[in-house]
C-alpha cells in the first residue's frame, strides 16, 4: 500500500472512531470484493479485534458476544422500513470514557426471507472501507440473538435538512460554503475509493455535535461499474436525481452525485428544494424548465439513451451565467460558477468532486465557517430556552405586565418582517 | 340655575372625556349613517385599507355582514369585506394609508446595507424603494409599479426570505436580551436589599450583644469578644456577598449571550491559513501514473458506444481503478508495522491488519 492510501489526518475524528479494521481496506481494492466473499467473511466482520480480548479465541460466536457486550442499548431513536435505530453507548473501559453511538438493527426476516436486505449489505460493505472525517464511521457490526444484524454507527444528532427547514436561523454564505466543502470532501473520498453514493440529499448529510458534516446512508451506494455492466437507474431521491437517470441511462458514473450535491447547494441558499417534482415526469419537466432542455447540441448522444423522449413543450436553452447570477446572486461569481459546473445537463461536462474542491469559491471571502461555529439545530430555540430559563427563575415579580408601559407605542414599526 | 348649569357642564365634560378616550370629537358624525357621537358615545369608527373611507361600527355590521359589498361612499366603487375593517391608528387618513403602504413595501424590499457592495448602491436602492412608495401613495403608474414590485419579489425570493428571518432573529434576540437585562437588574437590586437588611440586622445584633456584654461581670473582656465576633461575621458576610456579585456579573457576560455574536459573525473570522482542497491528503502516486487512454479491443465498443457515453459513463474512471488496484499492494509489507503514513492514521489504526489481496 502506498503512502497515498491513508485518509487525511483525522484528529477531529475523536475517540468515537476507534476502529479495529478487520477487512483489508485497499482503498478500492476491497471495493470489488465480490458479495459472496463479503458474506463469507461475515464472521470476520463481526469481530472487532480488541487486542486484549481477541487474544486466542477465534470462535465467531464468542467474538460476537464480546462485541455485543461492548455496547449498551438506550432509548429508541427511530424506526424505518427495514431497520430500528437505537441510541446506545460504548461501555467505558479503563482507558476510554463511554461514547454515544447509534445502533442500527436491521430487521432480517421482513421482506428478504433468504437473507439480509441489499441496503444493509451495501451499507456494511462500503462503510467498512470508507474512512474519512466527512463520512459516517461504522464502528462495529454484531448480530443480536434473533440473528438480526446490528450496525454500530457514530452517533450524529442532526442533519442538514433540519437546518435548512429551520427558518428561524440565518445561514451565512460562509456556513453554506463550509457545508459544501465538507460534503464535497466526503464525496471526493467516496469517488476516490471508487464508490458512488447514489442518494445525496440534505437528510443524508448528517451533522456531528462539533459541527462536522458526514455523509451517511450508504444503502444505495455501489462501486464503479466495470465496462458493459448495467447499473439501475432507479436510484437517488427524485428531487435530487440527475436527468440521465430519468432517461434510463444504464451506464453512468460518479457525476450523478455531483448533480445531487449541486441541488443541495441550491437548497441551502433558497431554503426550499429547488426542483421539487411530484412525479418522475414532473421532475424531468422542472429540470427542462429551470436548467434547460437536454438536446443533441448541449448533450451529444442524449437521444440514444433508452428512455429519451423529445421534449414536447418549448425548448429552453441550457441556462447560462445570467440565469444563475440572477437566481443565486448570494453565492457570488465564483460560487455561481461552481454551481453551474455541478448542474450541467451533460454528465460528462459536470465537474468532478476533486475539480469542485479546486474552485476559487472556497478560498475566497467569506471564508468557510469553522465547523465548531456553524449554526446548530434549534439555534433559535436556544435563545428561547435561555429566555424561558430566565423567566422561570425570575419569579412573579416581573411576570405581571407593566400596564402603564403597554399602551405607549415604543416605536413605529414599518418593518413587516416580524 | 346654578345646579343645572353645573350638571350640564359635568355632562359635557364627561362626553368630551369620552370622546377623547375614543380618539374623536364629541360632534363627530358617521359619514354614512350621520349618527353622531353625542347620541352614541360608544361609537367606534373603522376603516378598510381598500379605500380608507371611514364609517361607524354599526354601519359596517349593517352593510357587510351579508358578505362583500360596495363601499357606501358616493363615487367609491371598491368592494369591501367586513373582515378587512380595522380601527384607525392615526387621525389623518393619509398617514394611515402611508403607514400601510410602507409596511407592505418594507416586507418585500427588505435588503440591508450589508447586501450591497458600496454605500452608493445602497442609497440608490433606497431611492428606488422610495420612488415605488411615492408612486403607490400618489397613484402614479400603479400598474407599472406593481409589476416592478412583483418582478423584484420574484428575483429576490431567497434574499427576502433570508432577510426576514434575519430580522426575526434579531428581534427575538433583542427581546431575550431585554428580558435578561431586566432579570439582571432585579437580581442586583435583590442583592443590594439583602446586603442592607443583613447589615442592619448585624448592627442591631451587635448593639444588643454589646449591651449584654456591658452588663456582665467583666465588661472589657466581653466587649472585646463581642467586637471580634462582629468583625468576623461582617467579613464573612462581605465575602459571601462579593462572591454573589461576581457570580451575577459573570452570568451577565457568560455564554448565555454569546449567541449574539452569531448574528454578525461573518466578518470577524481571520482568513484560514491556506485553503487546502483535500485537507492535508497527499495525492502523489509514488508507483504509477495514469495515461489518458489504454488500448484494448475489449473496451472499443464501450469507447464508441454513444449511449454509454451519453449516460456519463467515464472509461477514465475504469482505467484509474484498474491501475490503482493493480498497484495498491505495492510498498506494503506485512512485517512492517510502521508503514509510512501510519502515524497520521493513528486514530483509525487502519494498518494493524496488513492487506491481503482479497480480489485474487
Amino acid at each position: 500500500m502506498s503512502a497515498t492510501t491513508g485518509p487525511p489526518t483525522s484528529g477531529t475524528l475523536s475517540n468515537a472512531t476507534v476502529i479495529r479494521r478487520t477487512l483489508p481496506f485497499g482503498n478500492g481494492n476491497g471495493s470489488n470484493t465480490p458479495l459472496s466473499a463479503m458474506v463469507a467473511e461475515s464472521g470476520d466482520i463481526k469481530l472487532a479485534n480488541d487486542d486484549s480480548d481477541a487474544s486466542d479465541n477465534d470462535d465467531p460466536d464468542d467474538l460476537n458476544t464480546r462485541t455485543k457486550k461492548k455496547y449498551t442499548k438506550d432509548r429508541k431513536l427511530g424506526e424505518g422500513a427495514y431497520a430500528v435505530v437505537n441510541l446506545g453507548h460504548r461501555r467505558a473501559t479503563a482507558t476510554e470514557p463511554a461514547v454515544p453511538v447509534a445502533i442500527k438493527k436491521i430487521k432480517v426476516n421482513t421482506e428478504f426471507r433468504d437473507g439480509i436486505t441489499m441496503d444493509a449489505i451495501r451499507e456494511v460493505k462500503y462503510l467498512r472501507e470508507l474512512h474519512h472525517i466527512n463520512i459516517i464511521a461504522l464502528l462495529d457490526v454484531f448480530s443480536s440473538k434473533n440473528q438480526n444484524l446490528c450496525l454500530v454507527l457514530e452517533f450524529l444528532d442532526s442533519d442538514l435538512e433540519m437546518i435548512i427547514r429551520d427558518t428561524s436561523q440565518t445561514l451565512s454564505m460562509g456556513d453554506i460554503k463550509s457545508w459544501m466543502l465538507m460534503s464535497l470532501r466526503g464525496l471526493w473520498w467516496c469517488h476516490k475509493s471508487f464508490v458512488i453514493h447514489r442518494d445525496i440529499k440534505p437528510n443524508n448529510l448528517l451533522l456531528a455535535a462539533n459541527g462536522v458534516l458526514k455523509l451517511a446512508d450508504f444503502g444505495l451506494a455501489r462501486s464503479f461499474a466495470d465496462p458493459k455492466r448495467h447499473m439501475t437507474h432507479q436510484v437517488i431521491t427524485r428531487w435530487y436525481r440527475p436527468p440521465e437517470l430519468f432517461y434510463g441511462a444504464k451506464f453512468y458514473s460518479s457525476s450523478v452525485d455531483i448533480f445531487s450535491l449541486g441541488l443541495v447547494f441550491c437548497e441551502l441558499m433558497l431554503r426550499v428544494p429547488f426542483l421539487a417534482g411530484n412525479t418522475d415526469l414532473h421532475q424531468l419537466e422542472l429540470i427542462c424548465q429551470w436548467l434547460g432542455t437536454p438536446t443533441e447540441e448541449n448533450w451529444p448522444g442524449v437521444s440514444t439513451l433508452p428512455g429519451y423522449h423529445e421534449a414536447s413543450g418549448t425548448v429552453v436553452k441550457e441556462r447560462g451565467t445570467d440565469f444563475f447570477m440572477n437566481t443565486f446572486i448570494a453565492a457570488g461569481e465564483s460560487g455561481v460558477d461552481l454551481l453551474m459546473k455541478m448542474l450541467r445537463l451533460d454528465p460528462r461536462k459536470r465537474c468532478s468532486a476533486r475539480e469542485a474542491l479546486d474552485s476559487k469559491w472556497f478560498s475566497q471571502e467569506p471564508y468557510p465557517t469553522p465547523p465548531a461555529s456553524l449554526p446548530k439545530k434549534g439555534g433559535g430555540k436556544g435563545i428561547e430556552k435561555v429566555g424561558s430559563d430566565l423567566k422561570r427563575k425570575a419569579g412573579e415579580l416581573f411576570n405581571t405586565p407593566d400596564e402603564r408601559g403597554k399602551k405607549v407605542a415604543r416605536k413605529l414599526d414599518f418593518g413587516g418582517g416580524g | 340655575m346654578p345646579s343645572i348649569t353645573s350638571s350640564t357642564a359635568a355632562a359635557i365634560a364627561r362626553a368630551r372625556e369620552n370622546a377623547i378616550n375614543r380618539g374623536g370629537d364629541a360632534d363627530e358624525i358617521c359619514p354614512v349613517c350621520k349618527s353622531s357621537r353625542y347620541l352614541n358615545p360608544n361609537m367606534r369608527f373603522l376603516v378598510n385599507p381598500e379605500c380608507y373611507h371611514k364609517m361607524c361600527e354599526s354601519c359596517v355590521d349593517r352593510l357587510f355582514s351579508q358578505g362583500p359589498s360596495q363601499c357606501p361612499v358616493v363615487g367609491c366603487d371598491k368592494i369591501l369585506r367586513k373582515q378587512k375593517f380595522r380601527k384607525q391608528t392615526f387621525e389623518d387618513i393619509q398617514v394611515e394609508r402611508e403607514v400601510d403602504v410602507r409596511k407592505r413595501i418594507a416586507k418585500t424590499f427588505n435588503k440591508r446595507q450589508e447586501d450591497f457592495p458600496s454605500l452608493k448602491e445602497f442609497n440608490d436602492y433606497l431611492e428606488e424603494v422610495e420612488t415605488v412608495t411615492f408612486n403607490l401613495l400618489n397613484s402614479i403608474d400603479i400598474n407599472a409599479t406593481e409589476a416592478k414590485i412583483t418582478a423584484f419579489e420574484q428575483s429576490n425570493k431567497s434574499s427576502i426570505l433570508q432577510n426576514a428571518a434575519k430580522a426575526a432573529q434579531e428581534q427575538q434576540f433583542a427581546l431575550a436580551q431585554r428580558e435578561f437585562e431586566k432579570e439582571h437588574h432585579r437580581r442586583t437590586r435583590e442583592l443590594e436589599n439583602e446586603i442592607e437588611a443583613s447589615e442592619k440586622r448585624e448592627r442591631a445584633e451587635h448593639k444588643a450583644n454589646l449591651l449584654r456584654a456591658l452588663e456582665a461581670d467583666n465588661p472589657d473582656a466581653e466587649v472585646a469578644k463581642v467586637n471580634k465576633l462582629a468583625r468576623k461575621k461582617s467579613s464573612m458576610r462581605r465575602e459571601h456577598q462579593e462572591r454573589r456579585a461576581r457570580e451575577l456579573e459573570a452570568a451577565r457576560n457568560a455564554p448565555a449571550f454569546q449567541f449574539m455574536s452569531n448574528l454578525n459573525r461573518v466578518a470577524e473570522e481571520a482568513p484560514p491559513e491556506k485553503y487546502d482542497p483535500v485537507d492535508g491528503f497527499d495525492e502523489t502516486n509514488r508507483y504509477f501514473v495514469y495515461r489518458d487512454k489504454y488500448e484494448s479491443p475489449w473496451l472499443d465498443d464501450t469507447r464508441n458506444n454513444k449511449a454509454v457515453l451519453a449516460g456519463g459513463y467515464l472509461l477514465q474512471q475504469y482505467y484509474e481503478r484498474a491501475v490503482f488496484e493493480a498497484f495498491s499492494g505495492v510498498g506494503c509489507f506485512i512485517e512492517d508495522p510502521d508503514i509510512e503514513g501510519g502515524e497520521a492514521m493513528a486514530p483509525l489504526e487502519s494498518f494493524d491488519t496488513p492487506m491481503i489481496d482479497s480480489s485474487v
